[in-house]
Order: structure tokens, then C-alpha cells, then sequence
């Protein structure tokens, strides 16, 4: 009767013993001290906290605007241990500013709570900017309400492609106080033009038993549309983009992948 | 010998009879124990394509349930004056929806928004009405009852006149299982008619054919799908397709559809009307297109009265506000595309929605 229990707990003993290798070659006895890890990110525009509807921002060439959305995906949400070895928290989730609109709340920003991570020292995060390939392959049917991918709104079917990125909101052009060029920039990513990628951010923090530690991130908005004086999106010429023109949607998604996100000092 | 087989059969016709009244029946006492519960799984079909629906743990769907809710939303008894029904704003032939700009209640008073049309509302999970001011079905099934301008009526007299029914307190007990007449409440009506209205899955017009391979859009049709969701470089865009997202043909959301200029006073508020919050004025709920050619007037005051009207305020790119949703803007559209636009909001339609049985009224039965 004793041995009819042998085979279930020897691959429990044997799941457990790889479980460890893992996980960055924390001791055995480390395996049951868990805690929590919240990635907080901070919206900027430039130096100013990123606030949607009730903030104006200077931009080039005498223009204005002001942001109603700003919202991408992040996928194969990894912590590197201090061994180099990878830890994934998650899947994916909506780094969503829309309801952003007051500077006490971009203050606080957006938090995402990862639980159940093994105690130990780490020394960066990565991620992917948008919908990995294999959860693109995938539709908003697919999941159930409340997913970060359910939602409809997100996803083209035409071009079976989630929407990595959308910036929405409106410009005055000339400086004269009148917002009333409507900015509607949708990227998502073509069968041909493949546009996800990984980041990785350096920050050494460690994860206690029981605690929350959280990684402070900073999404510069400004960076993603407009770089520098002689590279920016001139709304003058382009105030709508929906993964129409390759000179507007690789900038934005380059630059959202390149510097745009920063551990927040 | 066939006069006694005769009388025989009557005698057991009558006694079955009895026993049927016997347990099908209150007791004097309200009891209900004596009547059978024995709740059946609604097997509600998911139409392929469509999100996973939203079923809240507390109020799976049931036979005795959705028939419940069915009777409660078809039923003048939860009117003040037994005059009005849910049924007399959602009508099963426009697609639930009513045929007046503005809805009327309870001895001609008229309302303050046309009646949203319903359909596949086991898939809204939250964000109930034109302003999002219930957070589910069963919260918006409590509303209409004591809204002055709908039903006109109070939870404690449509109690009492529930329980003390003839057939209520049955239908109740086979959905629900109370064991009492005094067990039936205003959550209890809530949960029915949602369960009801869950039951309410639009998946078969035209458009849902064509997705799956089963039907061909006429060439009007095709170059109106392509504008309504953007997908042909040569044909202007219809934007439509950012709120009205197949397969729901509603994102959910709360947009300023640019209808007013928000810089002025609105009448009517919309989604600020519940959260304060200055940038939700002129915000409502996206409504479903599914059924649209039959569910004129529209937007949530009924102020348009054709789809050509609606299409050529959207043409125009609506009126300036802060938060209007810069998706809305000057289309372009030329008389061919909005007919063409047209004939594929035609394609939503589905008549069998229209027609079904199990949605209709069953007092006419």
C-alpha cells in the first residue's frame, strides 16, 4: 500500500528539484520564501508628468498638444537573477494611461503586482514591447473578459494583429491655443513588418519573503514621438497613422522600444 | 365494460390533475417547499469568434431562470399602473430597441433617453445604460422599476405583488428554489430578468454568415465593409470600426462621439452624470450596430432619424470638444460610400434574433 504513493511523490520530489535549478541557484531551502514584485510606470512628456486632457505640452516647431490615450503592451515579463538566469512573472499585460488626468494620479502611476516570486537577488528586468508572436497567433475570442487580450478594442481582425501600441489626442499647429488637430496613431503589427521586441533594464533589487519590492519605471512619451528637433512626428503633415506608413509607425515603436522606457531614478 | 374503463380514466385523469395542482401550487401558508426544485443548465451556445461571455458565479443561467425572466420582462405587473413592461421599450421586432427618439413610461411620461438596443448583453461586463451607471445586468435590472419615468413604481409593491400571485411564487421556486412566498425580491427579479437578457445571443446575420464562409456580401456590401473597418487602401476609411468592433459591433467603451460641443452646457451629460469627472461630459456608452437598420432613431437622445444622417454627421467629423474622440473626424465619404457603407450595416441584421421563439412574448403564446 506504501509504494501505491511512491511514483506521485517522487515526481513531485523530482518537479521541485528542477524548480530550483531554475530559478537562479537559490537554495533549496529558499524555494518556499516568496514575495512580491510591482512594476510601477511613471508617464513623463519629457520633464513633465504625463497627464491625459488636462495638460498642454510645448512641442516642435511652435506646435502644442495634448494626449487622450497612450497605451502599449508588454509581454514575457522576465527578472534576471543575479546568475543571469531568467525568471518569467507574466505573460502580458496593458500599460494603460488613459485614465491618467489629474498630476497627483500620474504621480502614483500605474502599478502591476506580480506574486509568488522566489526571494532572492535580481539585477534587471526585460520585456517585450507588444504582443509576443505567439500570443499575436492568438484572438481577443480566445481569452475570457478581463484579460488583458479580451479586449476587442484592441485587436484588428483584418490584420490578425493585436494593437501593440495607440496614442491618441489633438495638437494646435500654430501656437494660437486651438487644439483642434485630431492625433490618432494605432500600431500593430503586419504579416511582413514584424515590430515586437525585447528590452532589458539593469537594476539590481532583491525580493524578500512576504514583501513587496517594486521596480520603478519611467515611460517618456515625448521620447517615443519626438526624439530630438530634427526627428519628431510633425503633426503638421501626419496627425493619423494606423500601421499605414512605415516612416511614422517605425518611429514610434522604435522609439518606444529604444529609450523610451527607463528605470525611474 | 367499456362504460367502467370509461369512468376509471376519468377518475385517474382527475386525481393526476389534483396532485399536478397539489405540488404546482402555493399553500396557504406561502409554503413552497412541496413544488420541485430541480434547476436545469441553460446550455447557452457561444458563437464562435465572440469573447468568452461574462457569467457571474451567483447566477449561472437556468431553464426555470431565463423562463422566469422572460414572464418578469414581458409582465405590465412591475408598472405602478400595470401599463408598462421592459417589453414596451426593447420590442423583440426592432431588435429590443423602441421606435421613439425619446422612451416613454408610465402614463405617456416621456424619458430622457432612447431605449439602447439589446442584444448579446452576456458579453457587457460592466458599464450597463447609456451613462455606465450599473455595474452589471442584475445591478440595471433594478433601475427602470422605481425610475419615475419608466415603471414608476417601488421594489416593495412589486414584492407584495409577486408573492402574492398566482404563478409568480411557482416560477420562483423552480428557479431559484426559495422555500416561501416571502422569499421573493427585488434581487431575485434582477437575477431573472438577467438571466433573461443573457439569453439574448444575436449571431446569424449576414455578416456573421460571410465570416464564417457561408454567404457572399454583394459588391455594395464588400466596399462597405472595407470602409467601416478600414481595410482598403484605396477606399476612404470609416473609422468605424475603432468603437464598433466586430463581433459585438461595440467596443464598450465610452467615447464623446463629438455629437455636441462640450464647451457649452449639454443637456445631457452622459457618462458625467455618474463620475463628476469634467472629461466625461458628452461620453456615452458605444452602443451595439447589430440590428441598426431596425433600430432607428438614434444615438441616445434618437436625434437621428436614418443612417444617413448619422453616417453624415460622422462625415463632417462631429462637433469640436476636448474630449472628443479624435477618431472622429472628417471622412470624405461620397454618396457612393456612405450608400455602400449602408448596405453593410444592412448585412448586420439577423432576422432570426427577431423571430426567436424563446425571446418572445410568452403571454401571447
Amino acid at each position: 500500500m506504501k509504494n501505491r504513493y511512491f511514483p506521485l511523490g517522487f515526481i513531485l520530489l523530482l518537479s521541485l528539484t528542477f524548480f530550483s535549478a531554475d530559478c537562479g541557484g537559490r537554495e533549496d531551502d529558499d524555494i518556499d520564501e516568496l514575495g512580491e514584485v510591482d512594476l510601477n510606470f511613471q508617464g513623463t512628456f519629457g520633464a513633465e508628468p504625463l497627464v491625459m486632457l488636462a495638460e498642454e505640452y510645448p512641442y516642435e516647431a511652435g506646435m502644442q498638444v495634448r494626449f487622450q490615450l497612450f497605451q502599449f503592451y508588454i509581454s514575457e515579463i522576465n527578472l534576471i537573477a543575479k546568475d543571469g538566469n531568467k525568471l518569467n512573472i507574466g505573460e502580458v499585460a496593458l500599460v494603460n494611461f488613459e485614465n491618467i488626468q489629474s498630476t497627483e494620479a500620474a504621480s502614483k502611476g500605474l502599478d502591476f503586482a506580480f506574486s509568488n516570486i522566489p526571494a532572492g537577488e535580481y539585477k534587471g528586468i526585460e520585456m517585450g514591447i507588444g504582443v509576443a508572436s505567439d500570443l499575436n497567433e492568438k484572438a481577443p475570442s480566445d481569452y475570457a473578459v478581463g484579460h488583458p487580450l479580451a479586449f476587442q478594442g484592441n485587436y484588428w481582425s483584418g490584420l490578425s494583429s493585436y494593437i501593440f501600441t495607440k496614442i491618441e489626442g489633438n495638437a494646435d499647429l500654430n501656437g494660437d491655443g486651438e487644439f483642434t488637430e485630431k492625433l490618432t496613431f494605432h500600431i500593430g503589427e503586419k504579416e511582413d513588418v514584424p515590430l515586437y521586441e525585447m528590452i532589458s533594464l539593469d537594476y539590481d533589487f532583491t525580493v524578500s519573503k512576504d514583501q513587496a519590492t517594486t521596480i520603478p519605471l519611467a515611460v517618456n512619451l515625448k521620447q517615443v514621438i519626438s526624439p530630438s528637433s530634427s526627428n519628431f512626428l510633425d503633426f503638421r503633415v501626419v496627425s493619423q497613422d494606423h500601421t499605414n506608413q512605415a516612416s511614422v509607425y517605425s518611429l514610434i515603436i522604435d522609439n518606444l522600444k529604444k529609450g523610451a522606457i527607463s528605470i525611474n531614478q | 365494460m367499456l362504460r367502467i374503463t370509461g369512468i376509471l380514466s376519468c377518475c385517474f385523469l382527475l386525481l393526476a390533475c389534483q396532485e399536478q395542482e397539489r405540488i404546482h401550487s402555493v399553500k396557504t401558508d406561502g409554503s413552497l417547499s412541496h413544488i420541485p426544485y430541480s434547476p436545469e443548465n441553460f446550455a447557452l451556445q457561444e458563437p464562435n469568434g465572440f469573447v468568452k461571455m461574462a457569467m457571474p458565479a451567483d447566477n449561472p443561467l437556468t431553464m426555470a431562470g431565463v423562463a422566469l425572466g422572460r414572464h418578469l420582462f414581458y409582465d405590465p405587473i412591475l408598472s405602478r399602473d400595470n401599463s408598462r413592461s421592459c417589453s414596451s421599450c426593447h420590442l423583440q421586432e426592432y431588435g429590443f430597441s423602441d421606435t421613439s427618439s425619446l422612451s416613454r413610461g408610465i402614463e405617456g411620461r416621456l424619458g430622457k433617453r432612447n431605449a439602447i438596443a439589446l442584444s448579446n448583453l452576456a458579453y457587457h461586463y460592466t458599464n450597463f445604460f447609456w451613462d455606465g451607471r450599473a455595474a452589471s445586468l442584475e445591478a440595471q435590472a433594478l433601475v427602470p422599476v422605481e425610475d419615475s419615468l419608466e415603471l414608476g413604481n417601488s421594489w416593495e409593491e412589486v414584492e407584495t405583488r409577486l408573492q402574492a400571485h398566482f404563478n409568480y411564487p411557482v416560477l420562483f421556486r423552480q428557479a431559484f428554489g426559495i422555500t416561501h412566498t416571502s422569499e421573493i425580491d427585488r434581487s431575485l427579479v434582477a437575477k431573472a430578468l438577467a438571466q433573461f437578457e443573457r439569453s439574448m445571443i444575436s449571431a446569424d446575420a449576414k455578416f456573421d454568415r460571410y465570416q464564417a464562409g457561408q454567404a457572399r456580401l454583394s459588391e455594395s456590401e464588400e466596399r462597405g465593409r472595407l470602409i467601416f473597418f478600414d481595410e482598403s487602401e484605396v477606399l476612404p476609411t470609416g473609422e468605424c470600426s475603432h468603437c464598433h468592433i466586430a463581433p459585438l459591433f461595440t467596443s464598450l467603451e465610452f467615447f464623446n462621439n463629438g455629437l455636441d460641443n462640450t464647451d457649452q452646457p449639454l443637456k445631457d451629460g452622459g457618462k458625467w452624470q455618474v463620475t463628476r469627472n469634467p472629461f466625461d461630459q458628452g461620453k456615452f456608452k458605444t452602443p451595439s450596430l447589430r440590428n441598426i437598420s431596425l433600430t432607428a432613431p438614434y444615438m441616445h437622445d434618437g436625434r437621428f432619424a436614418t443612417l444617413d444622417e448619422v453616417i453624415e454627421q460622422y462625415n463632417v467629423g462631429g462637433h469640436y470638444s476636448k474630449n472628443e474622440s479624435p477618431n472622429v473626424r472628417p471622412l470624405g465619404l461620397e454618396a457612393q460610400d456612405k450608400k455602400d457603407l449602408i448596405a453593410f450595416l444592412h448585412t448586420l441584421t439577423d432576422t432570426s434574433y427577431l423571430r426567436r421563439e424563446d425571446l418572445s412574448n410568452p403571454f401571447l403564446r
